[in-house]
């Protein structure tokens, strides 16, 4: 289990993340919303040790990671960033094999086991026909599911994604929340997932957290978490909800 | 799954054939610099002069000038001029993956201008013992070519990420700031100095084994350590953050590369005066075949620049001779246009 408990962050003298807590259970998805500028960014990467917490700490199973250095801090959390650009002269395969970094020498050789855990990364995030292509030449869907399986490659228990379907038509939108999901489910993977998306939040998400002004809003299950009022307080907009007939979730509108 | 894995072998055999290739046309350069220079001699008798001296033999008296040639002059700068042009290929591909830039190069970041300021400076001082002396060339060399490339890699970051316009501005003022400081130095100094201004277009500056004893061995060192940081180079290439959420300490290993290729490059500009452009053109043809991974880059760019340089140090021996054009020349004659072209390419992506 993934804890995040009194988390706070600090950019220069202003407080951007305050007294944050959150539990990310393995195998389940929690999705962290909030409008722009409410700190979600920040929030991950204070989580993911990329910047240094004012206070509180980030837990795993109990055992306080904050002091761990980067090697042992990626062996518990792999991160799925927002891509905006990969380098040019990686193939499929290198750039998937980067996610065993925190678990092989400092030659970068791979075991035996580590081709074995690419090679189902690769399958189960249907990139494995790509494996020769250039990263740089793959539509971004693509590229966006090769950086997936680098996180899964890297075998992590808990897993971190920053807005995985920004800039994706909505068939891939849909497409690699099915393969995340399917993912956490199987790997048993603790998922703390960003999204911008409130209906794709409420299609895949196990957990819903609000994030306002940097501060934890509320937080349960989507059906509690996504209800008029919460919505229209932290976006500053009416809003309304549509039950679907089919698998009973909610669908937010603007009004 | 067959097609798969041939095709990873056919990419492993393009980088292997690479490999062999380099390697025999850098043997075939290093018999044609050993065979030709300015003054003529037949080849019979330069194998009769190298057999006999590998044999232990007596040397004729008619041959002795041609031992003397062959052996404190030719042999050594070839030797020397391949180590040379191997470290500058390997630190401008060090240096690349370091700004994520293919445009860096230790000539053009200012690094060369850097390194060959404190070498001038050692130059100029009456140091109490030769031996010391020549140790201070590329002690201080490196001193300055640190200060230079920590300059640069600060002052480019100002207002942002490095991009490419960043890194060639800061660059540009750093070369330029460094060279009118060696060029006044030069000036106020001695007339023993001012002859150190051909040097500064890159020609090897000392003859004989001395400087090849001194700076090989730090060039062999700091090549070393770059091939053993290539893997965590391959990681910074995806930016600070995600190298160090894949668990690579990005400080630590930024200083390591920094230090290892500034090394490399300070011992090669320290006998041999500024060669520009071998780290950019070398490290960029070979990414065609290799890609990116710096396992695979550093050491063909170590090939690659050796056969590089040397041939054109042949070619800038046998262009006007009986005299000489130093090699920098040559290396800039080929490397500037190259580098305009890749600046043209690069104009539309900004940071490559």
């Amino acid at each position: 289990m993934l804890g995040i408990k009194n988390v706070s962050i600090r950019y220069q003298s202003r407080l951007i993340v305050e007294d944050v807590s959150l539990n990310v259970q393995p195998g389940k998805i929690m999705a962290l919303i909030g409008p722009n500028g409410s700190g979600k960014t920040t929030l991950i990467r204070g989580v993911t040790g990329v910047i240094p917490l004012a206070g509180g700490r980030i837990e795993f199973s109990g055992k306080d990671l904050t002091p761990l250095d980067e090697s042992n801090r990626a062996k518990i959390i792999s991160v799925v960033p927002q891509i905006l650009r990969l380098p040019s002269g990686f193939s499929v395969f290198d750039t998937v094999a980067f996610g065993r970094t925190p678990h092989i020498d400092w030659l970068g050789r791979l075991t035996e086991k580590d081709h074995h855990l690419i090679e189902a990364a690769l399958q189960n995030t249907s990139v494995g026909g790509l494996r020769e292509s250039d990263v740089q030449n793959l539509s971004g869907g693509e590229q966006q599911r090769v950086i997936l399986a680098r996180a899964l490659a890297q075998n992590t228990p808990v897993m971190i994604l920053d807005e995985p379907t920004a800039h994706l038509d909505l068939t891939y939108q849909v497409g690699l929340l099915t393969t995340i999901q399917c993912i956490c489910r199987q790997e048993k993977i603790a998922m703390l997932v960003v999204l911008h998306d409130l209906n794709l939040a409420a299609r895949f998400a196990d957990e819903i957290a609000i994030l306002d002004h940097g501060r934890i809003t509320i937080n349960g299950l989507p059906n509690e978490v996504l209800t008029e009022e919460n919505l229209s307080a932290v976006y500053h907009l009416p809003m309304r909800i549509l039950w679907s007939n089919d698998d009973s979730r909610p669908v937010i509108v603007p009004k | 799954m067959k097609s798969i894995f041939l095709n990873r072998n056919e990419k492993g055999n393009r980088v292997r054939y690479l490999g062999i290739i380099l390697t025999v046309f850098l043997l075939v350069v290093i018999g044609i610099s050993v065979f030709v220079g300015s003054v003529p001699f037949r080849a019979e008798d330069i194998l009769q002069v190298i057999h006999l001296k590998i044999s232990g033999g007596e040397i004729p008296r008619d041959l002795t000038s041609l031992e003397k040639i062959l052996f404190s002059l030719r042999i050594p700068r070839t030797l020397l001029m391949t180590f040379i042009g191997a470290a500058l290929a390997c630190s401008g591909a060090s240096y690349q993956g370091l700004f994520r830039n293919p445009l860096a190069d230790p000539f053009l970041i200012g690094v060369s201008s850097g390194a060959s300021l404190g070498a001038v400076i050692s130059m100029s001082v009456h140091w109490p013992y030769s031996q010391i002396g020549l140790w201070m060339t590329p002690i201080l060399s490196f001193l300055f070519a640190l200060i230079t490339v920590i300059l640069v890699f600060y002052l480019g970051r100002i207002g942002g990420a490095l991009n490419t316009n960043g890194l060639i501005l800061s660059g540009v003022a750093v070369n330029a700031f460094a060279s009118a400081i060696t060029y006044s130095w030069i000036l106020i100094s001695s007339n023993e100095v001012r002859h150190s201004l051909s040097w500064m277009l890159g020609g090897i500056y000392q003859s004989g084994w001395d400087p090849f004893i001194i700076v090989v061995p730090i060039m062999l060192i700091g090549m070393a350590g770059q091939w053993f940081l290539a893997y965590p180079l391959n990681i910074l290439q995806f930016g600070d953050e995600q190298a160090s959420q894949l668990g690579i300490n990005v400080h630590q290993i930024r200083r390591r590369i920094i230090f290892f290729s500034t090394l490399t490059t300070a011992a090669a500009i320290s006998f041999s005066g500024i060669i520009g452009f071998v780290g950019l053109i070398v490290p960029h043809m070979i990414r065609l075949v290799s890609g990116s991974d710096y396992r695979k880059l550093i050491p063909l760019s170590i090939l690659g620049g050796a056969f590089f340089l040397l041939t054109a140090d042949v070619i800038s021996r046998l262009i006007i001779a009986p005299q000489e054009l130093p090699v920098g020349i040559i290396t800039a004659i080929t490397g500037a246009p190259f580098f305009l072209w890749l600046l043209q390419r690069s104009k539309h992506k900004d940071v490559l």
